[in-house]
């Protein structure tokens, strides 16, 4: 939140490349563009006509000599307007509607549209919280201030333009006093306008602060009654309230001052007008120049006047806030992405959004690392440094060693989340990049730590792996991971809706779920990363179970926290520091009483430790 | 209560607590808008000034008018009214930002109030109440529900106020002028006033539908997000995009129905305005038509405008009346808050001096909304100095018992001693702040380390928290970190392991000598040796406290002087460990199964070695 505050504190100055960019958009929706400038001029020659209407009345029908004969006449016409304002105005922000919402939903979609695009080292580094915040609250602010900014813009401009004309034509002498108004209006609003926004910025920040400060009271309202804090809490927080209270009310000073100024000198003008006016009415300088009823229809335009030029400052300086919004979505879509296929493969796999399948290989499921070397993106160091690394099709790999020693590196690799920095892998002996990216995501089976479903159906989060996929062989997949037998005892079975994310299942059934996903496709190269480190030990013995059916007959790649996991491994691969330093089945390592003898009494003991105490 | 009823109560309550304040404001919105509509007047002179070539006729105060009629040629007197009138609006315009300087005040006076109130209430709310709390939702009833309700008072209120003494001056003004061209200008009134209603209605019932639908869009949104690496590895990017384009365009139709709703609603106002000014002229025409001579041009021009003072205020009115059923719910879900009762209401007023000796008897307890008792006629002595541990399976009660030692949780039946001094006659703050309390999941506050160590006492010595930092073996961890002591931790800064932050909560409470201290599972998630070596350093440095440890590790439970074994509820068994680990029981148990744990380990270890 504080960190948004800043970031619009960056831009002030206009920057017209956005703009453009934006307005290419606009463009698109040609037709309600051009219907809303049909109806804005119509508006404003209904704005200007009006007035006339009522000028002609007063001279015709109250003045010296009335004259009544063209009475009907009149009645029709001003029926017409008030018609047609109506018309025009329906019109016009219908049109404005239209703009609106393509505009949005084209930006909508192009900006989801690239995000599937985007490679990991993207999300890795962007919170999803920034991104949610672009897509929702930055796009909806730019959509609202282009399209009702263009309608206030377009309304204010030809109307404004609209009275001058009309005034130059009657007097231009009278004229000069509104033109005159022009600069003042528009520079003492801008004016405003930016101080306000500077005051406001200001209490924004505190705004926020105080809102963390609630989330930290409440977060810690239970720990601050152990230590008795409430006292020093609160007085913490009234500093910040106090600190708030007076920055609004300084905020109120400028922004309570902006209106009546502009009404003032608005009036000024008005009194200018029927001062110097009356003149030309009676006056001497003038006698007759124009009548009484020429005068009021001036004032009703100098009146009128100071609407549209203060719309125009206003949209103006709306611009200016919304350029941060505009500029953050587009950089949003303009990221490039880290990994792309090239030309050719793509011309020949295809793209992720246009899978070529005809053309694809089957897969087999070796890989092989060729001095893979890797290091992430900005950072100095080498995760991988010159790793070698063979595995068969079929073979089950574990992947064992710290946080940091590069075991989770290896599988983001195989799966080409990330590509190496240096080296190759190869997988059935031939450069991955030489194929396309969902070639290899088509036949790979991923099952996450925390599993991860969509809100939605048990058979379709299962059909998330492959969606043409019958009943029978989502049962059967459900069947391979352990999951039937707990979701034939759900109410609805495979059609139970699991909540935003899963959430009304258990940490335990989510990852029966994702196991049932990950196999429905019948992968070649499975990745299980850490997929048992968040079950606990109910669960442990269902999942363990799970496992060894699925991991039969592909390559499976496993990175384990829980050593019970991977102690039938064809291969166990430790590593520390990017390097391996031990290599085989279980029973080697433990022969060798090296790393992999400690870590193994060390995770036991614990494991059993906790097994102990749940199932006493 | 519902919460619009709640919510008519606070409003009530606010209303009576700012009566003069909120009287002050609506008389100043009174007299603002109602010297708007004397605006008009001033035109009417001067046009019909220079209709008359003499001076003119309103119904302006009469010295006002005596001075305008002072001037000598009837442009002087045009130009003596057109500066009065540029002068009335310099005193509106000076009035109107004092009186929005006021508001502000105002406003800012009932948002400070409502926000302490708030807070320092939420606060004193039970334990009970802050484990099942929604932060989220407690934060938007802080911050936009106040806004809301701040929004009624010096907006709404002051509003309705003034579109009502326009509308009245404005009648009279006119009234002032033409009896039945006055009737027939307020036609616009209802018609306004109920199609803006009528919409605003429509728009608040269609507006739920939509934010449904883009709730729907955000989730898949934020899972789209949040589950990129499976949306990926299966290559449903095309998936993705289609079910996000299908959810958008159903979103984006339903937007655009509403805002085509919208375009012909302001359609329709602009042509019932324009509709108005036609009917006051053609009515206008027809009376001078009968009865020439009985209306001036002064008269229209005068009548036109006081219709267009009114036309805006009227049309806002049902907006208004909209968003007034809004503000009547966050008042009541701010009031909702306020009324649930503080746990100070049940307190006690003794602070004697505490040993650390610690007597339950026959202490029944259960939660208010169940009927299971959690703790079934518990009974122990502690002597002061003494270390305890309580042992049991998850769910047996053993954490309750320390959340009754500090009066964060109240039991039921029996009593505990503090010494000889009913716990339920000591003050809970200065209980608390004698018994310190180690949760098993401690909150650190948005602070560095160094103050959230030093939290309960700012001005204590650097050495002491060093010291305590020491004790609880977190010294070489922060100095690990990048800032050291300074390295800001909390929501927004580093973030520390369950290990770290459990030894900064124990150095925090170490900071003051306690006569009883309590570890409700706090060092779960430290190793076993780093476990003891705390506690053996503290051992040392305290030596009069008594200390009692929840736990579930039976390596802990066997260094304390006694082990208290809970089971559903119940003391089972109460000794040492020589005494326990050889009597038949659960103690027994889980220690013979650490032993053979040991065994089992063995076994799988020959096992995999000589295969």
């Amino acid at each position: 939140m504080m960190e948004e505050e800043y970031e619009e504190l960056e831009n002030e100055k206009i920057n017209l490349g956005t703009w453009k960019k934006l307005f290419k958009v606009i463009f698109k929706s040609k037709k309600a563009l051009i219907r809303m400038l049909i109806a804005v001029t119509a508006m404003t020659c209904i704005d200007i006509g009006y007035p006339l209407l009522n000028k002609y009345a007063l001279e015709t029908f109250f003045g010296q000599n009335p004259d009544f004969s063209n009475r009907y006449l009149f009645y029709g016409l001003y029926a017409l307007i008030a018609l047609g304002m109506g018309i025009s105005v329906w019109a016009f922000i219908r049109a404005a509607a239209v703009v609106e919402e393509q505009t949005t939903y084209d930006i909508r979609i192009e900006a989801f549209r690239h995000l599937q695009e985007l490679s990991f080292s993207y999300y890795d580094t962007t919170q999803s919280g920034w991104i949610m915040a672009r897509m929702t609250s930055d796009a909806r602010k730019l959509a609202s201030i282009i399209s009702w900014g263009l309608v206030d813009f377009l309304w204010g401009f030809m109307l404004m333009i609209g009275i001058l004309v009309a005034a130059i034509v009657i007097d231009w002498r009278l004229a000069l006093i509104l033109i005159a108004l022009i600069p003042i209006f528009f520079f003492l609003s801008m004016f405003f306008r930016k101080q306000i926004l500077k005051q406001y910025r200001k209490v924004r920040k505190i705004n926020s602060s105080i809102t963390a400060a609630y989330n930290e009271g409440f977060m810690g309202a239970n720990t601050t009654k152990t230590l008795v804090l409430e006292h020093d809490n609160a007085s913490e927080f009234n500093k910040l309230n106090r600190k708030h209270y007076r920055r609004s009310i300084r905020a109120s000073l400028i922004s309570g001052l902006f209106w009546p100024t502009i009404l003032f000198i608005g009036y000024v003008g008005v009194a200018f007008v029927s001062g110097i006016g009356s003149n030309f009415v009676i006056g001497d300088a003038g006698r007759g120049i124009f009548t009484v009823a020429t005068l009021y229809l001036f004032i009703d335009y100098a009146i009128k006047f100071f609407d549209p030029i203060m719309q125009i400052a206003r949209v103006l300086s709306d611009f200016q806030q919304a350029q941060a919004s505009a500029e953050r979505v587009l950089s949003l879509i303009a990221t490039p992405s880290d990994i792309v296929d090239r030309e050719d493969v793509e011309k020949k796999y295809g793209t992720i959004f246009n899978k070529k399948k005809e053309n694809w290989e089957k897969i087999k499921g070796s890989i092989t690392f060729n001095n893979v070397s890797f290091k992430y993106k900005n950072t100095e160091n080498y995760v991988l440094k010159d790793f070698n690394l063979e595995i068969k099709a079929g073979e089950m790999v574990a992947f064992v060693g710290e946080t940091g020693s590069g075991k989770s590196t290896i599988v983001n690799l195989i799966s080409r989340f990330y590509e190496p920095t240096e080296g190759e892998i190869l997988i059935d002996g031939k450069n991955y990049k030489d194929r396309s990216i969902s070639w290899l995501h088509d036949n790979l089976g991923y099952v996450l730590q925390t599993p991860q479903l969509f809100s939605g159906t048990i058979r379709e989060n299962i059909a998330y792996g492959k969606f043409d996929a019958t009943d029978e062989e989502i049962i059967e997949a459900a069947k391979l991971a352990n999951a039937h037998e707990f979701i034939s005892k759900l109410e609805k079975g495979y059609d139970t809706l699991v909540g935003e994310g899963g959430n009304k299942l258990s940490l335990g059934e989510k990852q029966l779920i994702s196991f049932a996903r990950a196999v429905v496709d019948n992968p070649s190269i499975l990745v299980l990363d850490e997929a048992t480190s968040s079950i606990d030990t109910e669960n442990e013995k269902v999942i363990l179970g799970a496992i060894e059916t699925v991991l039969k007959d592909r390559t499976s790649l496993v990175v384990a926290h829980r050593l019970s996991t991977i102690v039938k491994a064809d291969k166990i691969i430790v590593l520390q520091k990017g390097k391996i330093i031990e290599m085989g089945t279980h029973k080697e390592l433990l022969k060798q009483k090296g790393y992999y003898f400690e870590l193994y009494r060390n995770q036991f003991m614990q494991e059993l430790e906790n097994k102990m105490v749940s199932e006493v | 209560m519902s919460t619009s009823k709640l919510g008519l109560k606070y409003l009530g309550k606010l209303v009576i607590l700012y009566l003069p304040l909120l009287a002050l404001i609506l008389l100043f919105s009174m007299i603002d808008s109602t010297s708007y509509t004397y605006v008009p007047l001033f035109i009417q002179y001067i046009i019909s000034t220079l209709e008359n070539m003499g001076p003119g006729k309103a119904n302006l105060p009469a010295f006002l008018t005596d001075f305008f009629a002072s001037g000598a040629t009837p442009v002087k007197i045009v130009l003596n009214a057109a500066i009065a009138l540029a002068i009335y609006q310099f005193f509106r315009c000076v009035f109107k930002f004092l009186v929005s300087i006021y508001r502000s005040f105002f406003g800012q006076k009932i948002t400070y109030k409502i926000r302490k109130d708030l807070y320092e209430h939420i606060q004193t709310l039970s334990y009970t109440y802050h484990n099942g709390a929604d932060t989220g939702d407690l934060i938007q009833r802080c911050t936009s529900d106040i806004d809301l309700v701040q929004t009624f008072i010096i907006s709404y209120m002051p509003e309705v106020v003034s579109v009502f003494s326009i509308l009245i001056s404005a009648v009279y003004q006119m009234s002032k002028i033409n009896n039945s061209l006055t009737l027939v200008s307020m036609i616009i009134i209802p018609v306004s006033f109920i199609s803006s209603l009528i919409f605003c209605v429509y728009i608040e019932k269609r507006y739920e539908i939509i934010e449904k639908k883009e709730a729907g869009l955000m989730t898949i949104m934020q899972e789209n997000l949040s589950n990129v690496r499976v949306v990926k590895a299966f290559a449903n990017e095309l998936y993705e995009l289609d079910r996000f384009t299908e959810a958008s365009k159903e979103y984006s139709k339903l937007n655009l129905k509403l805002n085509k709703t919208s375009s012909l609603f302001w359609g329709f106002s602009d042509f019932t305005t324009m509709a108005q000014y036609m009917l006051t002229m053609i009515v206008a025409i027809n009376i001078i038509l009968k009865n020439p001579g009985s209306i001036s041009l002064a008269d229209v021009t005068a009548l036109m405008t006081l219709v267009g003072t009114y036309i805006w205020p009227v049309r806002s009115l049902g907006r208004m009346i909209g968003e007034a059923g809004k503000c009547l719910v966050s008042a009541g879900r701010i009031n909702e808050i306020l009324t649930i009762p503080s746990e100070y209401e049940v307190n006690g007023n003794e602070t004697p001096s505490i040993s650390g000796a610690i007597t339950f008897e026959n202490v029944w307890f259960k939660f208010d909304d169940t009927d299971n008792y959690l703790l079934k006629g518990v009974n122990f002595k502690v002597k002061a100095g003494e270390t305890i541990a309580i042992v049991g399976k998850t769910g047996c009660g053993k954490s309750t018992i320390a959340k009754i030692l500090t009066r964060l949780n109240e039991y039921q039946e029996g009593n505990v001693y503090l010494d000889d001094v009913k716990l339920k006659n000591i003050d809970k703050q200065y209980l608390r702040s004698s018994v310190g309390l180690i949760l098993q999941d401690p909150f650190l506050y948005s602070k560095s380390v160094y103050g959230n160590i030093a939290i309960t006492d700012k001005n204590i010595s650097e050495d002491r928290v060093y010291e305590v930092a020491r004790l609880a073996a977190i010294e070489k961890d922060i100095k690990g970190f990048d800032n050291g002591y300074d390295t800001i931790v909390g929501e927004k800064g580093a973030t520390l392991s369950g290990g770290q932050k459990q030894r900064v909560a124990i150095a925090r409470m170490l900071l003051k000598e306690k006569p009883i201290l309590i570890f409700d599972d706090s060092l779960s998630a430290l190793d076993t040796e780093t476990d003891l070596m705390i506690r053996k350093a503290l051992k040392e440095r305290d030596e009069n406290s008594t200390m009692i440890i929840i736990t579930h590790r039976i390596t802990t439970a066997k260094q304390a002087d006694r082990i208290i074994v809970l089971e559903d509820g119940v003391i089972t068994q109460d000794g040492t460990h020589e005494d326990l680990a050889e009597v038949p029981g659960l103690y027994k148990k889980l220690w013979d199964i650490q032993g053979e744990l040991e065994k089992e380990f063995m076994k799988v270890l020959n096992e995999g070695g000589e295969a």
